[in-house]
């Protein structure tokens, strides 16, 4: 390929590739389920189980978030988590900044990300 | 060879800044680089097949000659007589401002970010590489509460280590052992997106065996990767998804200016699944002295347990002006956690400075802006500011 146009047609393939994930991440309403085999891996361990955060090799403030049973068991056995109301349980808070320290500390949870946790609390917060 | 003792004394006060310093964060890489700095591959400058890690003898000329503004960048500045067996190091400390909001924000802290020794045992074809470093901890540890990153010693972390067959700077190559599998961007910057969720973040190096063929205008990785098991000790201690699975990428460059990647990587763990597949491009405008850099990549997760399937995208667009001694960046970046679901799209974008004022030390200005993407319920903003200084030994 003559590398003129290869120089041409670059800009243009990226720029076809970087919109199309702007326009499709107009997205659709929430429909994830709000269980913790999602959750955990789908938010909880990308954004917390970090190599510099809750990972098991790191357990940042002890505080381990997997592999996912003992993730659940952390939130759940030291109270991060109150089964059924998520008004109460200190994760969320955690995740709102709400008269704490925002974690992830490094950027804000989407807030569909966090409802569906208040979700998953609000319906037992199973292990499930 | 004896040492005078004005050598010994910057040998001694390398070893101490070594000893006093850091934690490891990363194989170092610059994908900046290639084409701006005059070479064409990454394996030119670096060791490893696909970059990043103890840097070559034409590396080190090129950091003195054409990157810095002065010095020699060989090991200890010259000072050590080159021989079969290779040593180098990273040494970083890093001062940050992070602000995202609530009662703590900004925060600010002073922290070593990176202590990485490098060595390197030959005997052509065959070496033996090996990266010892400590974890880093960008927050004080609070004593009233264990954890083991309150501890130096079980920080200690190898992130690389393997076993390689290669001839020579091009031509086939085989290695096994611990490494990134060759995939995306190898930016230092480990929060960037495109690292962060494609299975490249911190530590999240795997063991591979892994094969390909490096040639002036072309080159193809293919590697086979499995996941650290938990029980393996600290000291191989690993981030990530439990995944087993491969990676594939090759690269085309045209004309020392330019280089198009495809790339793509399937990992299996026991109730979830991840395949992703991309493309990377860069283009050197030589007038400009701009490189463009960008990645994109499409996630397809599959959650067997929750029988869900989760498509994300991720995306990094940037571009660089670089002269000797400077290099300045902006670059915009995109992920898009679940492409079904509204409001769960994250933008950033960044500006970034190095300097290199003389061989061997660099000093970064980094600033990001992250932000939720419209139609986001939270529109919780954070901001970045970082100052690091870099030593390479």
């Amino acid at each position: 390929m003559p590398i003129r146009d290869a120089s041409r047609r670059l800009p243009f393939c990226f720029s076809l590739l970087l919109s199309s994930g702007v326009f499709a991440g107009c997205g659709g309403a929430e429909d994830r389920p709000a269980r913790w085999a999602f959750i955990a891996p789908a938010i909880i361990e990308p954004s917390c189980a970090t190599a510099s955060c809750h990972s098991a090799v790191t357990q940042r403030a002890a505080v381990v978030l997997e592999p996912r049973e003992r993730g659940y068991h952390t939130l759940v056995d030291r109270h991060f988590v109150i089964a059924g109301a998520p008004a109460v349980s200190e994760m969320v808070a955690l995740m709102r900044a709400e008269g704490s320290r925002r974690m992830p500390p490094d950027f804000a949870l989407p807030e569909v990300d966090i409802a569906l946790v208040e979700q998953w609390i609000l319906n037992g917060a199973h292990d499930d | 060879m004896m040492l005078s003792p004005r050598r010994t004394s910057v040998v001694a006060a390398f070893i101490f800044v070594l000893a006093a310093l850091g934690v490891a964060r990363e194989a170092a890489a610059y994908p900046q680089f290639q084409f701006s700095s005059g070479t064409t591959r990454c394996s030119q400058c670096h060791y490893s097949p696909s970059g990043g890690g103890l840097i070559t003898a034409w590396g080190r000329d090129e950091s003195g000659d054409t990157i810095s503004l002065g010095g020699d960048g060989a090991f200890l500045h010259g000072l050590a007589p080159r021989s079969w067996l290779g040593i180098g190091g990273d040494v970083r400390f890093a001062g940050i401002r992070s602000d995202v909001g609530g009662p703590d924000s900004p925060e600010v802290a002073f922290f070593p970010m990176q202590l990485d020794l490098y060595g390197r045992v030959a005997y052509d074809p065959v070496s033996l590489n090996v990266t010892l470093g400590d974890r880093g901890i960008v927050r004080p540890v609070d004593p009233t509460i264990s954890g083991r990153s309150s501890d130096f010693a079980a920080r200690l972390v190898s992130r690389e280590h393997y076993l390689m067959w290669r001839r020579g700077g091009t031509g086939p190559y085989a290695r096994a052992g611990r490494f990134a599998a060759p995939y995306g961007l190898r930016f230092v910057e480990h929060i960037y997106f495109v690292r962060r969720y494609t299975g490249f973040n911190l530590y999240e190096e795997t063991y591979n065996v892994s094969g390909g063929y490096v040639a002036e205008g072309w080159e193809v990785h293919a590697t086979a990767f499995a996941h650290i098991p938990s029980s393996f000790p600290d000291l191989v201690g690993a981030a990530g998804f439990p995944e087993n699975g491969g990676a594939l990428y090759a690269e085309k460059r045209f004309a020392s200016i330019m280089a198009l990647a495809l790339q793509t990587r399937v990992g299996v763990a026991s109730d979830e699944a991840r395949t992703q597949a991309g493309a990377i491009g860069k283009l050197w405008v030589e007038q400009a002295r701009l490189l463009f850099l960008g990645e994109a990549d499409f996630i397809r997760q599959q959650f067997t347990a929750a029988r869900a399937v989760q498509n994300q995208f991720v995306s990094y667009a940037g571009a660089t002006y670089v002269m000797r001694g400077l290099m300045a960046g902006i670059a915009y970046e995109r992920f898009q956690e679940d492409l079904a679901v509204s409001g769960t799209g994250r933008n950033a974008f960044d500006a970034q400075l190095n300097l290199f004022p003389w061989a061997h030390i660099e000093v970064v200005l980094l600033g990001r802006y992250q932000k939720a993407a419209a139609g986001t319920v939270n529109s919780a903003a954070g901001s970045l500011g970082m100052l690091q200084l870099h030593y390479y030994l």
